[in-house]
């Protein structure tokens, strides 16, 4: 993410749900200091549900601790259930906690990130952008439903460079270290067994 | 072997987000900067209040598994408005006790201590200006009494 770099969330629509009220004003506060305007506010799953089953939305952001509908379970009920307009609709989990029984469900609900609380709006601008400029597989099978997971092991993105986790090695190669090694000396490498023998 | 579908995600958001118009990332950062400074002290206020909501249920005759789960509730929002706070001490600490009591197995005494613990190094870490130094024994602590129960869940198990 540029600071130079432009953003335009002028007519994108938003779902933001959160039980907390105050956690939800953050949320939207952040949003709409992106320059998103299109805003509908829930406090519960249920309610987003019903949201969802009858508008189109760009984007949704749910807390994942939520009363009745968790956002989980919503999420996994859009991506296997809800309207072809909304299947693939971006969706950022936002957590205070996850709980040790609920860390499978997170990982297997559908959404695109889990971002934890309190929220860095550097960290949500990002995440935004990734979702937004991503090209990842929609994966649908018995089990899962949702963005490809597998994405980080298949190399960096080559649109976000920045994606890359921290510890991964410099997608440069730079120059060689020294010579170029002869057939000889790479067979070597491959099979030592050979050379052994 | 279920059958695996594949397609190409693409997003509408990244289609609007192209557009002309808008405003340049480091603009959208100052803003949200400035909001949520706008925020700060009803966060604050609201911690206070969260704390208080601890400090009741403790001494509340609530049944203890809808005890646990609403001490749970509280810890997690303070967590959600920590960002309020000058440093990250008490999301640490917040989070620290939701997950004390994700993990326990009831509200037995040994984890209601944990709990008490945990509310009062929370008490002394919010709106807290004191040194790192201080806030780093104060949260090594916490650390040791979650370590303690995971050692004790280990022992039962």
């Amino acid at each position: 993410m540029q600071p130079s770099q432009y953003i335009n969330l002028d007519k994108a629509r938003a779902l933001i749900v959160d039980d907390n009220p105050q956690s939800l004003d953050i949320l939207i506060g952040v949003l709409t200091s992106f320059g998103l305007r299109n805003v509908v506010r829930k406090a519960d799953g249920r309610e987003a549900q019903e949201e969802l089953k009858y508008q189109s939305f760009d984007l949704v952001l749910t807390n994942g601790d939520l009363p009745e509908l968790d956002g989980y379970d919503l999420t996994r009920w859009l991506r296997r259930e809800a309207d072809e307009a909304n299947r693939q609709t971006p969706v950022i989990l936002v957590t205070a906690h996850t709980r040790q029984g609920q860390v499978e469900k997170a990982r297997d609900c559908g959404a695109n990130f889990i971002v934890t609380k309190p929220i860095s709006p550097a960290i949500m601008l990002e995440r935004i952008l990734w979702v937004a400029k991503s090209d990842r597989l929609f994966i649908e099978c018995e089990g899962y439903v949702g963005p490809d997971r597998r994405w980080r092991n298949q190399g960096p993105p080559v649109e976000f460079p920045e994606g890359r986790r921290r510890d991964d090695k410099s997608i440069e190669l730079g120059e060689a270290g020294g010579h170029n090694m002869s057939q000889d000396e790479l067979d070597a490498l491959i099979k030592p067994m050979r050379t052994i023998a | 072997m279920s059958e695996v579908k594949k397609s190409r995600m693409k997003p509408r958001l990244g289609q609007l987000m192209a557009q002309k118009g808008g405003m340049y990332v480091a603009e959208a950062l100052k803003r949200a900067d400035a909001t949520l400074e706008t925020l700060r002290e009803p966060s604050l206020l609201g911690i206070d209040d969260y704390i208080a909501a601890l400090d009741t249920l403790l001494a509340s005759d609530l049944e203890a598994g809808l005890k646990l789960e609403q001490l749970y509730a509280r810890a997690s929002d303070i967590v959600s408005l920590s960002g309020a706070e000058r440093n990250d001490a008490v999301q640490i600490a917040a989070r620290s006790l939701c997950g004390l009591l994700d993990e326990a197995d009831g509200l037995n005494p040994t984890v209601l201590a944990g709990v008490k613990v945990h509310v009062a190094s929370i008490k002394l870490l919010h709106r807290a200006d004191s040194d790192p130094a201080t806030h780093r024994i104060i949260l090594q602590g916490l650390a040791s009494v979650l370590d303690k129960q995971r050692g004790e869940g280990k022992g039962q198990g």
